[in-house]
């Protein structure tokens, strides 16, 4: 069932850390039903940015809203009971849990909000004969998957997946990529992603917002991205080569 | 890391099911039945019934830190909180024991609840600071507020408890059985909780807090309720203390109770029903095998909880039983696989 | 107006104690987030060995010294023995902390006794400014203190091991890739922190009695200090030090001394619900 798109939006967003300014008066905004693609240079503040949305991190000056009302100042688990829900970088599981139980809680925790079945989500991330597995002796690889399974049972509006790819090899980042194709299929969310790995974010998003140094440097289309001599200039100064935009 | 994040007993798998552990507490319950008949003097009865009374503040810590991964050296302090409200209930003749006994668990829930409040907005190592300046704040209130505590002097109890079909308790081994009960009833509402979506979340909070709060967990929240329902049992037991000995003083009270608490959670185990009643035995009952002056006494404690912390982290009776299982399985040929868990939550305790 | 002036001055030489025992504690929290709560026992026992150093006929600055020199080998040979095992679990840390205060305590009990201690006032001269009357001892211990301090502080912002210190606990990790021996500092710190409290205790004495019963009160007092002042912020706690000991000392002058001790926790409950970080801690 799809409603009228809800937005994650945030409005000159700035958050310093002592003398550090990790972002820089950030506009940017995510609906349901679309996924946005975050990418740029180490250091460029998109975990910060993924920080300060989800509430665990305060904004030193700017707001947060999630469909119309001001969230920022919100504790991170409400923040999340709201159905902004986010990812972890690094592979972040339960490590005494089953695979089951984690799912069971994840969905528990969701309340009354009405998510994906379990099994569902279990066949959609693969993770369906690792049901019985302790997650801290899950492969980092299933790791990963599970923390987006997770998320997902916690029955989000909006996904923030934070580097998803990262450690991943080709052949699992192309069923990742499937795997984002598949959740637009059966969910109306929208979807937020912080990667460095072009082959998932390219093809996978709808709009591209570019960061450097914590400021907003490029926003568009991939394709509008691509060409961006901003942003190419960026990549070239930079450790990422170019043929990895295209 | 978070330093209370506990390492010591998160990542490791829950020790049984429902079932098994209720098992556990009714061998339990018939082994320490037989006691009275079989104990060779009234001291040791004596001895056992307060190791019974101060086991129970033990179960209601061993949820909040077995489950939860929260340590706190304020519990000696909550079991004062339940023995005072008692006793000065007595005293003013406002409830006698059995109306006390809630009484007293609301109070000490509701002192957990207050002091947890003001460190929930802050780290971990911040909440134990907290427990231990309570613990040390309260003992100074029972020493100062001399009027309603009675100081150092500390509260006499008078009052007898009254149990309906047998009359007034006097007897050691009525005493015994009273403590019995409570500490039964205590354990399997712990093991209730245990395996309830409330246990469930606290161990979520202990296996990866982060991770619950982005899946929509008031985690601070959770953590707090756990202390709350510590503090309604240790409440309980102060009363039933206050009853049976029927003298309390200031100095039962404070942050080396606390310290007790946690020592004999390191001793018997935090995860099982049976760990804190098993360690709160041996804490009372060692010392009458080796007969140390009580100062000696506490030395012992203090170096043998170092050696617990450093050496066996998950407790002594726990790391015991795991070397025995493993001396054990060393016996079969190498190769053979370990069992990795059946349905939910079982693996071999 | 006098009974006022009295106490700022009674209250400057508790300050400076209160300043040696939380600078302690909060760098080796910031250092190696360790929470040691037997740093009160430190004080305790530093103070006891100069009490048996004075009756066996040591003048007072050496009894001192000797105070000092043993509760920081002591710091030394706990941080290599028991906490540095166990380094990459914190909480471990603390609850071997909680077996030192248990063992110590009882070991004091046990070559002191129970009764609270007290020693000849080494400077028994009574100053007099008008109306006020200062002991002489008190504005010795304020000044001892307070060089001891100044000097730790300028060498902590000035020194490379200051710059070694605050690298380490920015990031302990890339100091210890950039070449710091990191253990080394760790094991320093603590023993510096030890010592601070053993000089505190023996200076404390000649102002104070105490027994082996106190440890508990002067650990929460330098963990309230700390944390009012911002857990890892030394000049936070020297700060919070002044506060604290002219707040007890002036309270203690007007209202029942019996209470004295509960100003600090107040002061950190207080500042845990309205600015956790402290006064000079930065802001999560």
């Amino acid at each position: 069932m799809t409603s009228a798109p809800a937005t994650l939006a945030c409005r000159n967003l700035t958050k310093t850390f002592g003398g550090v300014t990790a972002l820089r008066d950030v506009s940017l905004e995510v609906s349901t039903g679309e996924v946005l693609g975050i990418i740029g240079p180490n250091g460029s503040g998109k975990s910060t940015l993924f920080n300060v949305l989800s509430g665990e991190l305060r904004p030193t000056a700017g707001e947060v809203a999630w469909a119309g009302t001001r969230i920022d100042g919100r504790a991170a688990y409400a923040v999340a009971s709201m159905g902004i829900v986010r990812t972890y970088q690094s592979a972040s599981v339960f490590p005494a849990l089953t695979v089951r139980e984690s799912m069971q809680f994840a969905h528990w925790a969701a309340g009354t909000k009405v998510g994906l079945p379990i099994d569902k989500v279990a066949a959609l991330t693969g993770l369906h004969d690792q049901m019985h597995q302790h997650c801290g002796a899950l492969p980092y690889g299933y790791q990963k998957l599970l923390g987006v399974a997770l998320g997902l049972l916690a029955a989000p509006r909006i996904l923030l997946l934070d580097e998803p790819a990262a450690g991943l090899n080709q052949a699992e980042v192309r069923r990742f990529l499937q795997l984002i194709r598949d959740i637009r299929g059966v969910a109306d969310i929208g979807i937020g992603i912080i990667d460095h790995d072009m082959s998932l974010v390219m093809p996978a998003c709808d709009r591209i917002a570019v960061l450097n140094f914590g400021t907003l440097v490029a926003l568009g289309t991939p394709a509008e991205i691509q060409r961006n001599e901003t942003v190419l200039a960026i990549y070239l100064s930079g450790d990422v080569r170019t043929d990895a935009l295209r | 890391m978070s330093p209370t994040a506990s390492t010591l007993t998160s990542g490791v798998p829950a020790q049984g099911t429902l079932a098994s552990q209720s098992i556990s507490l009714a061998v339990l319950a018939a082994a320490f039945a037989i006691v009275p008949a079989v104990v060779p003097s009234a001291h040791l009865l004596q001895l056992a019934t307060l190791a019974l009374i101060f086991a129970i503040p033990a179960i209601g810590l061993s949820l909040l830190y077995g489950e939860a991964g929260q340590m706190s050296v304020a519990n000696g302090a909550l079991y004062g909180v339940g023995a005072y409200v008692g006793a000065i209930g007595a005293r003013e003749q406002l409830f006698s024991f059995w109306a006390g006994v809630p009484c007293a668990a609301i109070a000490g829930a509701l002192a957990a609840f207050l002091v947890g409040l003001t460190a929930l907005r802050v780290k971990g190592h911040y909440f134990l600071i907290v427990t231990f300046a309570f613990a040390e704040l309260w003992r100074i209130c029972l020493v100062n507020l001399k009027g309603l505590t009675g100081g150092n002097q500390g509260v006499l109890v008078l009052d007898e408890v009254r149990v309906p079909g047998l009359g007034e308790l006097h007897t050691l081994a009525q005493f015994y059985y009273l403590a019995l009960a409570f500490v039964l009833a205590a354990s399997f509402c712990v093991v209730l909780l245990r395996f309830s979506s409330f246990g469930q979340s606290l161990r979520a909070v202990r296996e990866n807090e982060r991770l619950a709060v982005s899946l929509g967990l008031n985690a601070p929240m959770v953590r707090l309720a756990a202390f709350a329902v510590s503090g309604a049992l240790a409440g309980v037991a102060g009363t039933l203390y206050a009853y049976t000995v029927k003298h309390i003083g200031p100095d039962l009270f404070g942050a080396h109770a606390g310290i007790q608490l946690v020592l004999i959670l390191l001793i018997g185990g935090a995860r099982s029903p049976v760990g804190p009643i098993v360690g709160s035995l041996i804490f009372f009952l060692v010392p009458e095998i080796i007969a140390l002056d009580p100062i000696s006494t506490q030395i012992v404690y203090g170096i043998v909880l170092i050696l617990i912390v450093m050496l066996s982290p998950e407790g002594l009776a726990p790391g015991v039983s795991r070397a025995v299982m493993r001396y054990v399985r060393g016996a079969q040929p190498v190769g053979t696989a370990q069992p990795v868990g059946g349905p939910s939550g079982s693996i071999s305790r | 107006m006098e009974i006022f002036l009295q106490q700022v001055v009674n209250g400057l030489a508790l300050a400076s104690v209160y300043a040696l025992l939380a600078v302690g504690i909060t760098l080796i929290f910031g250092l190696t987030g360790v929470v040691n709560f037997a740093h009160g026992e430190f004080l305790v026992v530093g103070a006891l060995i100069g009490y048996s150093a004075t009756r066996l006929g040591l003048p007072f600055p050496f009894a001192v010294m000797l105070a000092t020199l043993s509760m920081g080998l002591a710091g030394l040979l706990i941080e290599r023995f028991l906490f540095r095992p166990i380094a990459a679990e914190p909480i471990r840390g603390f609850i071997v902390s909680l077996g030192l205060i248990v063992a110590l305590q009882h070991i004091a009990l046990k070559i002191w006794g129970g009764e609270q201690q007290a020693i000849d006032a080494p400077l028994p001269q009574i100053l007099s400014l008008g109306e006020v009357r200062i002991s002489a001892m008190r504005i010795v211990v304020t000044i001892v203190t307070g060089v001891v301090l100044l000097a730790f502080f300028i060498m902590l912002k000035r020194s490379r091991w200051g710059q070694a210190l605050r690298a380490i606990a920015i990031d302990r990790e890339t100091a210890s890739t950039m070449g710091v021996p990191v253990h080394r500092y760790v094991a320093g710190m603590l023993a510096i922190g030890t010592a601070l409290a053993g000089l505190g205790g023996a200076l404390l004495l000649s102002l104070f009695p105490m027994s082996p019963f106190s440890g508990g009160t002067y650990t929460i007092k330098g963990f309230a200090v700390a944390i009012i002042g911002g857990l890892g912020s030394v000049s936070g706690a020297l700060i919070a030090a002044v506060l604290i000991g002219l707040t007890e000392a002036i309270a203690s002058g007007y209202f029942s001394p019996a209470w004295t001790n509960a100003y600090a926790f107040g002061a950190m409950i207080l500042i845990l619900l309205l600015r956790p970080s402290g006064l000079r801690g930065t802001a999560a």
